[in-house]
């Protein structure tokens, strides 16, 4: 699904220069490690040809330029606005946040979590939470979650023979 | 003739009890990807790639190619009766598309919108057939240098012939690139760029990023629309499927030209999405109706969806002959072919004969699997999308989370996968486009290797990439594609001020 845009409303949210000019400043920064690990590496010539360094140097040096111009159109963009007086576009209005973010944040919460509960609990926890709090379901939601585990289970690791990972609470569980 | 002789061994191995049941399911997977909100071909693909790791390769590859067609076929399905394209290369199908379901013509649309695809995939495999060994045997002749050229040119193409802002196009591949770089260097050994994190070593696995980037990135975006889908009833009976085909004759100059766009657009990687957007553009310009454009036209159904596929089948091509895919999901299934232990390339040809050829002969035999069965199953998968969103998206979440872990069985990757979520809804957002930053993960090594080797040769000199007529001709080319952009903008400005 494509739904790339930004909105033109004047529902206060936040401005897309400041989003533009923030993406294109992480941009540059990450230009700027490539480069210094890059450097470490070394750039030169060696018996083997061109150093490790040497291909990645131009490509952070790219980066950090391209970051820079970005960052610089997106700078003026302000400056034309405050020139103007006009509104700037909106990134995101603020009354959209609130659903992105509770999405989000579970999402986050989850992938986080998996590290101790291994895939399965967390799967099981994630799909029922979720349809519990969206979607107001009870026993439905328990049983969709423990069920997508279940799917899961028998599909990757009883029929494709792939092992999905534990974590530390399920082993300890079954230690028991 | 010897593509012929060829093309019958490969039916020999294609048509087989197995692959014909790997089609059906590689569709009825590609038709779901397709219709559900934040899984499309890319990343439908590389969920499905690590359960391929066990197979004959060309049995894999035509369990995942008939994935794509069966994703094609199913964004289109939700272009006309959701406006919701599944794909965004089936945008261009909701302009004309949902107009039409709006007045009741669902099955006309989507007859049209199906028959147009395939005619567009069969015109794609068709030249596919005739012109990918020609392709091969030229590219027998290159060397290192070449080889940069040809990828050069492949970079240089999505910057100039991106629809998205130029500066935006090459952050994006630079980023993939550096991303390339990351981890064990495949000339000398050293590692590098990993600053000391142990999972960073084996490198960032570009199908971790699809699955964020595609997955998680548009889930993201689809939250912003707010949790339900309202979709249009339709029921297709073999009446108005008759009907439409008495139709589409009348449209053949519409046909021919939107899958002559989606040639071009596919061979070189324009990709699909382009691809169905110039066609509709041209379309309307074309058209004695083009002012009906817009407003529920056959014509604006036909002809983004024959180039759309006709380009997807296309971006196939390169991807056999060359080692370089057209579109993020040929780039996915490279990435496959080298995890299978094959060389993309024009040795593919001579090597894997079995291969190549039971892979184009299931080209024909999965794009009529997808129409019957597509044409069988929309009830099905529109009901599939009146599911509360609030049991879809977690699900599908949970999908992302697991296909990433089975890609290395690392749970670091799953980190990975989120922050490369962030980075797909950001940049979708802001308009930077996301396939060359895949492509260049796919490519970036090889590149590399073919830029060290080619210097290595000429002892440092850059020269050696306009020494042959071949590379001279395709560094030109690069340089032309990365200054056409310049160009138009310096002309419109001259333009612009009287």
């Amino acid at each position: 699904m494509d739904h790339a845009s930004t909105s033109h409303s004047t529902a206060p949210g936040v401005s897309r220069w400041a989003v533009e000019f923030g993406t294109a400043a992480f941009v540059a920064v990450i230009g700027a490690v490539v480069l210094n690990g890059s450097l470490e590496q070394g750039i030169g010539w060696s018996s083997t040809g061109p150093e490790s360094g040497y291909f990645p140097f131009y490509i952070g040096l790219l980066i950090i330029v391209s970051g820079t111009i970005s960052a610089i159109s997106a700078l003026r963009s302000k400056f034309r606005l405050a020139h103007s007086h006009a509104r700037g576009e909106i990134f995101l209005e603020y009354s959209k946040l609130k659903p992105v973010l509770q999405v989000f944040l579970p999402t986050a919460i989850y992938i986080v979590s998996i590290r101790w509960l291994g895939l399965y609990i967390a799967s099981a926890v994630f799909v029922a939470a979720f349809m519990m709090w969206h979607g107001n379901y009870r026993w439905k939601a328990l049983w969709t979650g423990i069920g997508t585990s279940a799917f899961f289970y028998l599909v990757l690791e009883l029929w494709f023979k792939i092992d999905l990972f534990k974590g530390p609470l399920l082993a300890w569980l079954l230690d028991r | 003739m010897e593509s012929l002789t060829a093309l019958i061994h490969g039916f020999s191995i294609a048509l087989t009890p197995y692959h014909l049941m790997l089609m059906l399911v590689g569709v009825l997977l590609g038709i779901l990807v397709g219709v559900l909100p934040g899984l499309g071909a890319p990343n439908g693909v590389t969920l499905l790639l690590p359960l391929t790791f066990t197979m004959e390769p060309v049995s894999a590859i035509i369990l995942l190619s008939c994935m794509y067609w069966g994703a094609l076929f199913g964004g289109s399905t939700t272009s006309i009766l959701f406006n919701i394209p599944g794909e965004p290369s089936s945008v261009a199908t909701t302009f004309d598309g949902y107009p039409m379901a709006q007045q009741g013509r669902a099955g006309e649309a989507l007859t049209a919108a199906f028959t147009s695809a395939f005619f567009g995939a069969l015109s794609g495999v068709l030249l596919i057939t005739f012109l990918s060994t020609w392709v091969a045997d030229f590219a027998m002749k290159f060397s290192p240098p070449e080889f940069f050229g040809v990828y050069l040119l492949t970079f240089c193409s999505f910057i100039g012939m991106g629809r998205t802002s130029p500066i935006k196009s090459l952050t994006s591949l630079l980023l993939g690139l550096a991303a390339a770089a990351v981890g064990m260097d495949m000339i000398s050994g050293n590692i590098r760029l990993t600053y000391d994190i142990p999972e960073l070593l084996r490198g960032i696995s570009f199908l971790v990023a699809v699955i964020g980037l595609f997955g998680l990135g548009e889930i993201f975006i689809t939250m912003e629309e707010g949790l339900a889908f309202k979709g249009l009833e339709s029921r297709i009976n073999l009446k108005v499927v008759f009907r439409t085909w008495v139709k589409l004759p009348k449209y053949w100059v519409t046909l021919l030209r939107s899958a002559a766009i989606g040639w071009w657009m596919g061979v070189t990687p324009g990709g699909p999405t382009a691809a169905s957007f110039m066609s509709y553009g041209i379309a309307k310009k074309a058209s004695k109706r083009g002012d009906h454009f817009g407003k529920g036209e056959i014509e604006g159904v036909i002809a983004p969806e024959t180039a759309d596929h006709a380009a997807g089948t296309c971006a196939l091509l390169p991807m056999l002959a060359l080692g370089i895919p057209g579109s993020a999901t040929a780039a996915v299934m490279l990435g496959g072919l080298m995890i299978w232990g094959l060389r993309p390339g024009p040795m593919l040809f001579i090597e894997q004969k079995d291969f190549v050829w039971g892979l184009i002969a299931s080209m024909y035999l999965g794009n009529v699997v997808s129409l019957i069965v597509v044409l069988a199953t929309v009830p099905l998968f529109a009901a599939i999308l009146r599911i509360p969103f609030s049991i879809i998206a977690p699900v599908i979440i949970v999908v992302c989370a697991i296909g990433a872990y089975t890609v290395n069985s690392v749970p670091f990757d799953l980190i990975l996968t989120l922050l490369f979520g962030v980075l797909g809804y950001v940049f979708k957002k802001l308009d930077y486009p996301i396939a060359p930053m895949v492509l260049a993960m796919v490519l970036g090594d090889k590149a590399e290797e073919s830029f060290r080797q080619s210097l290595l040769l000429s002892r440092g000199k850059l020269s050696i990439f306009w020494s042959s007529p071949i590379s001279a001709t395709l560094t030109v080319l690069a340089a032309l594609l990365i200054l056409l952009p310049l160009w138009s903008r310096f002309r419109k400005r001259a333009t612009d001020k009287p």
